[in-house]
């Protein structure tokens, strides 16, 4: 034998679009596996409604800046990529994430909102909260587990959004917590501002009050030309729009299942040409009918990357997953949707 | 390594990073791979078995200039748990061919790959590493967590296994160790 093999090694074909499909997938799978094992909690009130998610939706929201802390921005930079925050890892390499200075002080304990972020329907905060209470034992023998209790828009049921939270972490200058809030509407509408109240922190009651400035900026709406629907066997998919954030992109689509199958889906998987996958979040459920045969549901998912600036068009992978524990799919024919001549 | 910034990130938890890094050793991947399953299908999980192994414990890669190494290390121990999972007796298997084969003309149908897959996981292991990676010892001891002695005696004793096999050194059909 000889070094002649590696010429022969070259020989083998790649399958080059099932190759980087396999990536995907042990990403996403990968990905499911690390946000199992974040600190999660997640309420969700409110989240159907009748109106089809609009075109126009408020991406890329700023921060009014009320002044810079310019020492924690490469700490909460390490904290989100910590934290496998894609959202805010992206928003930062954009440079598009506030930096805000609000302190509030009440029962001993210091909370600074240190730095918001809002693209797509998701809204992201970082609080940094310092006081001789705080401690990792009096944070763990308080409960909730994440540390704190807290409510948004002065606490009105209807209005609690869907959250995700790292929980109060332990950082160099006292404690650390970031927050993604999702705006459950269909119809995303303007806001200068959202209601932030933490009611007890590390078993202490109190009341830190935060009103966040924000500043709205319209994403791009991706308009899908030719083929939008992939039907196979009694399921299809019709792609209605997407919206292309500054680090999010969100898809509307409807979804017809046969009638008996309500717990089986149809997952998306999205590259653009160059293989580069975006990150899946999760979906809403706008709309949800059940006709004589068929189910349909009006679906918004959020993905938690941008589409690049360079891409030339993008491949929806669908794939039907049938009964709860979704171990089966079936490759329905892939959705492709021009970039150019938006 | 000129890549040793995006490993980092890559460890610190960036995704993008990481799926860059992935994507620049995809062929490398899917071709060794193939070399240990033999098929599409199969190399193709092995891929996105290995991704998402490193993509969940990349944190824990300790050394960023050992990235490649050590995502070769988890292909290999994920091939290997595949054929095992899959109960798919490769050596059986193709022995037998082997055998049917060898009665009309082995020579004709038998070539180096076949012979590779007779041999066990370490010989197996080193052969690809050496010709068919063209990876030092140096590399392939790091790789294999063995020394280099050891990895030189693999390839030794693998390449007589392999002169056996492919000049019909056995008469049954079976593993030549």
């Amino acid at each position: 034998m000889d070094k002649k093999h590696i010429e022969e090694i070259k020989k083998i074909d790649i399958p080059k679009e099932d190759l980087l499909a396999s990536i995907s997938k042990g990403i996403e799978k990968g990905r499911k596996e690390n946000w199992r094992k974040r600190k999660y909690s997640f309420k969700t009130l409110g989240v159907v409604s009748a109106t089809a998610a609009s075109a126009l939706l408020a991406s890329g929201i700023i921060f009014t800046p009320v002044s810079n802390v310019l020492a924690a921005v490469p700490f909460i930079g390490s904290f989100y990529e910590q934290h496998n925050m894609q959202i805010a890892q992206e928003l930062e390499e954009s440079k598009l994430i506030s930096e805000v200075n609000q302190v509030v002080v009440d029962q001993g304990i210091q909370v600074t909102l240190s730095s918001a972020y809002y693209d797509g329907n998701v809204i992201g905060t970082a609080f940094m909260v310092d006081g001789d209470a705080v401690s990792v034992q009096t944070i763990q023998n308080a409960g909730p587990e994440a540390g704190y209790t807290m409510e948004i828009f002065d606490g009105v049921e209807q209005e609690q959004w869907a959250s995700s939270s790292t929980g109060l972490t332990e950082a160099e200058n006292g404690f650390i917590v970031a927050i993604e809030f999702f705006n459950p509407d269909a119809a995303l509408t303007k806001m200068d501002e959202l209601p932030v109240t933490f009611t007890s922190i590390a078993g202490v009651q109190g009341e830190w009050e935060f009103a966040v400035p924000l500043q709205q900026i319209s994403s791009e709406a991706i308009l899908v030309k030719g083929v939008n629907t992939s039907e196979h066997d009694g399921y299809a998919l019709t792609i209605n729009s997407l919206s292309k954030g500054e680090a999010t992109t969100l898809v509307s689509y409807d979804m017809t299942l046969p009638l008996g199958r309500e717990t089986d889906e149809i997952r998306l998987t999205i590259f653009d040409d160059k293989g580069t996958l975006l990150g899946q979040s999760h979906a809403d459920v706008l709309q949800h009918v059940n006709n004589k045969e068929t189910i349909e549901k009006t679906m918004r998912k959020l993905f938690t990357s941008e589409i690049s600036d360079t891409a030339k068009y993008l491949i929806i992978q669908p794939e039907i997953s049938k009964g709860k524990s979704g171990s089966k799919l079936i490759k329905m024919d892939p959705i492709r949707v021009d970039l150019t001549n938006q | 390594m000129k890549n040793i910034d995006t490993v980092k990130k890559a460890i610190k938890g960036n995704e993008k990073a990481f799926e860059r890094l992935v994507k620049e050793e995809s062929e490398k991947l899917y071709r060794m791979a193939f070399l240990y399953v033999k098929n599409k299908e199969d190399a193709l999980d092995v891929v996105q078995e290995t991704v998402y192994k490193a993509f969940i414990s990349i944190g824990q890669l300790k050394n960023p200039e050992f990235f490649s190494t050590w995502l070769t290390r988890i292909l290999i121990h994920t091939a290997f748990d595949l054929l095992k999972k899959h109960k798919r007796n490769h050596y059986e298997d193709l022995a037998n061919d082997i055998a049917d084969e060898r009665q009309k003309d082995i020579t004709d149908k038998l070539d180096t790959l076949e012979a590779i897959s007779l041999l066990n996981e370490n010989y197996r292991t080193a052969i690809i590493l050496f010709y068919y990676q063209d990876l030092s010892i140096h590399t392939i001891a790091e790789t294999m967590e063995k020394p280099e002695s050891t990895i030189k005696t693999y390839l030794r004793r693998a390449k007589i296994e392999l002169k056996a096999i492919i000049e019909g050194g056995e008469s049954n059909g079976q593993k030549a160790y």
